[in-house]
């Protein structure tokens, strides 16, 4: 990093990921961008994550918060940030080589755009917390709800708020109808720019499929009704 | 037009919703639209949770507002209607499946009965669509055939 401001901050929550995080943080490395500040969330990890953040060759910032889950973990991150750009980076999941790179060139060039966002492809590894490549990829690359697929201009939160900590999960499809709702500019890449881990038993994975489905887009639901409440409240519904 | 025997069911197979607030959001995970109920409609929308017949959601809503018959058959009628175009639910001659789910919740007995409004919302159909069960299921959308609750 070079002695003024960062131009991108990658902000990872961590909780109990163990050693994907080195994973995680290997992939970070991999993008080739000198200008970067990499802060680690510690949300209530019990598996010691700093042994991961060490051995990396990268300067990170590790901030340590009591578990209130990964919008909280966020929120934390988004105050501590100094980049222009903030990028989020959940500690199972990977960036495609040069990812970062390809979202920043684009975010540079439409100097308009408040987010640009890449695609997603699922994968899956050999095991359970299983660091080897190689790994299977799933299904054809989506653009999605993950925020790790996208690169974001750090004001955006000045204009449509902070996670909602009280999501643990749909968190994400939040953040995208806030987005929409406040009319900010949203450019697309057609690379993949995120590698969303399937399979490690997060929060929806341990529940049985027909309780995921429901618990998941019942969500939806809720966001909605609060993207109606505000705008409901500013007179435009 | 419905009739009186028929039942609605909830098509589970498209339709996500949940009441917060006293207002039911449903929610088309296939197209991205989404529809508010509130007042009547949600109470309306409580009747068939509740999985009465047309004709028995008719007589409760009357006897509920204190209102003519007719007036609220021909309300409800048109409520129903536009919930079926938009494939919210289907009628149906058998009663629907106990979920043993209950969540809208109707309102105060006695309200003065307001024409039901279903609030119908497509704005964010291109968002919604995009890719509804990333959290839920490998391969992705489209995932026909399991119910959504």
């Amino acid at each position: 990093m070079t002695g003024g401001a960062p131009q991108v901050s990658v902000v990872i929550p961590v909780h109990d990921a163990g050693a994907l995080l080195a994973d995680a943080l290997a992939s970070v490395a991999r993008q080739g961008m000198p200008e970067l500040e990499v802060l680690v969330i510690d949300d209530g990890s019990h598996d010691a994550p700093e042994r991961w953040v060490e051995s990396s060759r990268l300067p990170v910032r590790l901030i340590r918060q009591e578990n209130g889950g990964p919008s909280a973990a966020r929120n934390v991150g988004i105050a501590a940030c100094r980049g222009r750009y903030v990028a989020f980076l959940d500690a199972d999941d990977i960036w495609p080589r040069r990812a970062l790179a390809g979202l920043r060139a684009r975010i540079d060039a439409d100097g308009g755009a408040d987010v640009v966002q890449g695609h997603v492809r699922r994968f899956r590894a050999a095991g359970a917390h299983e660091v080897a490549w190689p790994f299977t990829i799933v299904g054809p690359p989506r653009l999605g709800f993950n925020v790790g697929s996208a690169l974001f201009r750090r004001e955006v939160f000045n204009r449509i708020g902070p996670f909602d900590e009280t999501m643990r999960t749909g968190e994400d499809v939040d953040i995208w109808v806030k987005v929409r709702e406040a009319g900010l500019r949203h450019a697309v890449l057609a690379d993949t720019t995120l590698l969303y881990r399937r399979g490690n038993g997060g929060i929806i994975e341990r529940l049985a499929p027909p309780d995921r489905s429901a618990e998941h887009l019942r969500r939806w639901a809720t966001i909605l009704h609060g993207s109606l409440a505000r705008r409901r409240r500013a007179g435009a519904p | 037009m419905i009739a009186d025997t028929e039942y609605l069911h909830i098509n589970r197979a498209k339709i996500a919703h949940d009441v917060i607030d006293g207002e039911v959001v449903l929610v088309n995970v296939v197209n991205g639209f989404y529809f508010s109920l509130r007042g009547s409609a949600a109470s309306l929308w409580a009747a068939i949770e509740e999985g009465r017949s047309f004709g028995d959601l008719c007589e409760w809503a009357s006897a509920h507002y204190a209102v003519d018959p007719r007036v609220v058959a021909d309300a409800a009628s048109s409520f129903v209607t536009a919930l079926v175009a938009d494939e919210i639910v289907i009628p149906s001659a058998d009663p629907p499946p106990a979920d043993g789910e209950r969540r809208a919740v109707p309102e105060a007995a006695g309200t003065p009965f307001a024409t039901p409004v279903i609030e119908r919302f497509t704005e964010m159909m291109d968002l919604l669509t995009l890719d509804p069960i990333h959290e839920v299921d490998d391969l992705g959308w489209p995932h026909r055939g399991v119910s959504l609750e």
